[in-house]
């Protein structure tokens, strides 16, 4: 049996879990190609106008799947750790899919995480089960926790890295946003790569370290009740203290009309401005364009580099 | 006495300022939600957050201006934003060099009576029964303003005097504000509904009937849905509001304390279409659009703050709804942009549809019965 998997949302997280884990049931798995103009617009035309870039992704994706593959998972992640959703239009996920597609009904696996069952490859196996598929004994199974060694996540930040030209490198950019605003390359239209290409060092979120989670999200009044806020908050406090690497400045990467960067973006510019970093957001949805994406990053990085060679604090 | 603020939704001003100054606090009720509240709230907020932190930060500035010191507001635990908006706002508040302390009333999280020393530390000299009593005459008000609202959308269609129903209504919130005590509030109460009751009514059997849903901050303030509710009784079409304030305190309040699957009857409609809780007031919106269907409603409006979460899962769900059965639906964004002259236009043409879908309906019929 084939199984389709959409390289998109936490995809980049989790990707290299459900792949071992169907393998592992004897299934052919198919990952969706990269996310290129074609998938973008077979998503966007059938979506609805208000969702953001990276869900109309996700429908492409699902669309390139269907003629190529038997079943489509559809990973509803409700809740992936302890207090805490990933967003509302995860949590209708399903819906969301079954009524903008609803030829491909019948075709999909839908792998409920959450509420109460956090535990992903518990999850996996009872969407396999309720589809007939054998799971094997658990020994052979993956660990379900956390890891994040050779997440796609992390796979892609290595190669940007490794590309990067040793000791060159001056400038050190904390990146901030959701995995699949920083990772697809389609959405953020190759920002990864046009950082390489001007010699720029990046750190990333999913960079940190074990031990540094939960410590900015800590620092919090209240607890946040979102990961992927929490995540971020985690690793701004990481990168502004404890990565090592003096950071330069701070880009952020967010969807158009994204709900939750709306709050945690603004939380996270004034830690960032309160710790006088330089600190660009970038909005981008269908309509972006690289011209307009270079520019600004261009002129981020004079201003960094200006930072640089003059002494003073200059105002951010 | 500690000046005491918090944002308008609607008409829960009126109980808010009892329950307030029954505690021995001094209320500072913002001043109506105008162009100006919007603009300063603007100038604080994230662009991409919902329209209602925008309002609130708005009110908050200009309670301020009128001397409040503290602001009172609710919590919750997401996946709304909502839950977050108290902490968002003080971080906001504070930057801007507004020295205003924060109550952020959360569920408590071991005992109820966490609750209440929280509330404690700004009454000190009040007892629990104190605050019961405080909130048993803010509930009566809540609960008289409820029913009043609930009979003025079934008569504004019907007036002979256009306004008539209006000013009755503008009356009414006056004399229930000034009301303090429980016999008070019942007369006022019971006169308010005489008063509309004796409004001049043209009767009409073919008035239509929609229902309005979604975010509960949209549906019940006037000032940034455009006087909804109004507009659409004076074009001559009876309002079903789906939320009403003392209601949702009911339900959220006291129904999961004593009742926690209360929230069952609304899973279950929308379950065909949307089977997941996606927090807000999302299963409501796709509940009351099958129960309005069901119910032979002539239409539903859908009313959401631009990058409302909740509202966009419904909205991709409610299409599906409106053609399987076949009650049509209108889906209105609402910010800082939308124009009165827009929301009107799109009403308008709306109820025109409406109109003329039930106006074909009623001659099939007739030509049904006709021919057999």
């Amino acid at each position: 049996m084939k199984i389709g998997i959409p390289r998109g949302l936490l995809y980049y997280w989790y990707g290299h879990l459900w792949e071992e884990f169907w393998q592992e049931c004897g299934c052919e798995t198919v990952v969706s190609a990269s996310t290129d103009h074609q998938i973008m617009l077979s998503g966007i035309k059938v979506a609805l106008d208000e969702l953001c870039l990276p869900m109309k992704i996700f429908i492409g994706h699902i669309k390139w799947l269907a003629p190529v593959t038997d079943l489509i998972m559809i990973p509803h992640l409700i809740k992936i750790e302890k207090d805490a959703y990933i967003c509302p239009k995860f949590m209708g996920l399903p819906d969301l899919v079954r009524h903008t597609l609803p030829a491909l009904r019948n075709q999909f696996l839908v792998v409920k995480v959450g509420p109460k069952n956090i535990d992903m490859i518990q999850c996996l196996r009872s969407a396999a089960s309720r589809k007939g598929i054998k799971t094997p004994s658990k020994n052979n199974l993956v660990d379900s926790s956390k890891q994040t060694g050779n997440s796609p996540a992390l796979t892609i930040c290595n190669t940007y890295r490794n590309s990067l030209p040793g000791n060159e490198s001056t400038l050190t950019i904390g990146l901030l946003g959701h995995p699949y605003c920083l990772y697809d390359a389609g959405f953020n239209l190759n920002f990864l790569q046009i950082l390489t290409e001007n010699q720029i060092n990046f750190l990333t979120p999913e960079m940190i370290p074990p031990e540094f989670q939960g410590v900015g999200s800590g620092k919090l009044n209240k607890k946040m009740f979102w990961t992927l806020g929490r995540s971020q908050l985690d690793s701004l406090d990481w990168m502004l203290r404890d990565s090592g690497v003096k950071v330069d400045g701070f880009i952020h990467l967010t969807p158009f009309a994204c709900g939750l960067e709306a709050i945690i973006g603004d939380m996270m510019e004034r830690r960032i401005k309160a710790a006088g970093k330089p600190f660009l957001r970038l909005n981008l949805e269908e309509h972006s364009g690289e011209a307009g994406i270079i520019t600004r990053l261009e002129a981020f990085i004079s201003l960094l580099q200006y930072r640089e060679r003059v002494p003073k604090k200059v105002p951010c | 006495m500690l000046k005491v603020t918090f944002a308008h939704m609607g008409n829960s001003y009126i109980p808010f300022r009892t329950l307030l100054s029954e505690l021995g606090l001094d209320p500072v009720v913002p001043p109506p939600i105008t162009r100006r509240t919007i603009t300063l709230g603007l100038k604080l907020a994230p662009e991409f957050v919902c329209f209602p932190l925008k309002v609130n930060l708005g009110n908050y500035v200009e309670a301020i201006e009128s001397g409040a010191e503290c602001i009172f507001m609710a919590g919750g635990v997401g996946p709304c934003r909502f839950g977050y908006y108290g902490e968002l706002q003080r971080e906001i508040l504070h930057q801007a060099n507004y020295p205003v302390e924060f109550l952020v009333l959360e569920a408590p999280k071991t005992h109820w009576t966490e609750l209440w020393d929280k509330i404690k530390r700004y009454v000190p000299k009040h007892r629990l029964v104190d605050l019961f009593n405080a909130a048993r005459l803010a509930w009566l008000k809540a609960k008289a303003l409820d029913d009043f609202d609930d009979l003025l959308n079934r008569i504004r269609p019907l007036e002979k005097w256009p306004g008539t129903t209006t000013k009755v209504q503008t009356a009414f919130y006056r004399a229930l504000d000034e009301a303090g005590m429980i016999r008070d509030i019942h007369i006022v109460h019971q006169r308010g509904l005489e008063e509309l009751r004796a409004i001049a009514i043209t009767p009409d059997d073919s008035v239509l009937r929609i229902i309005l849903l979604g975010e509960i901050y949209m549906v019940l303030e006037p000032q940034v849905n455009f006087q909804i509710e109004r507009v659409l009784g004076e074009m001559g079409v009876e309002v079903s509001r789906t939320i009403y304030f003392a209601r949702w305190v009911y339900e959220t309040l006291f129904l999961s304390l004593v009742k926690p699957d209360w929230r069952k009857k609304y899973d279950l409609l929308a379950k065909p279409y949307l089977s997941n809780f996606v927090g807000g007031h999302g299963i409501e919106t796709v509940a009351y659009t099958v129960k309005a269907a069901a119910n032979n409603y002539h239409g539903v409006i859908e009313l959401a703050p631009f990058t409302c979460m909740p509202e966009i899962v419904a909205m991709q769900v409610l299409p599906e709804v409106s053609r399987k059965l076949s009650i049509p639906v209108l889906s209105v964004i609402i910010d800082e942009h939308a124009a009165e002259a827009g929301v009107r236009t799109r009403l308008e043409a709306f109820i025109d549809l409406l109109k003329h879908r039930h106006w074909k309906n009623e001659a099939d019929k007739r030509h049904f019965i006709r021919t057999g």
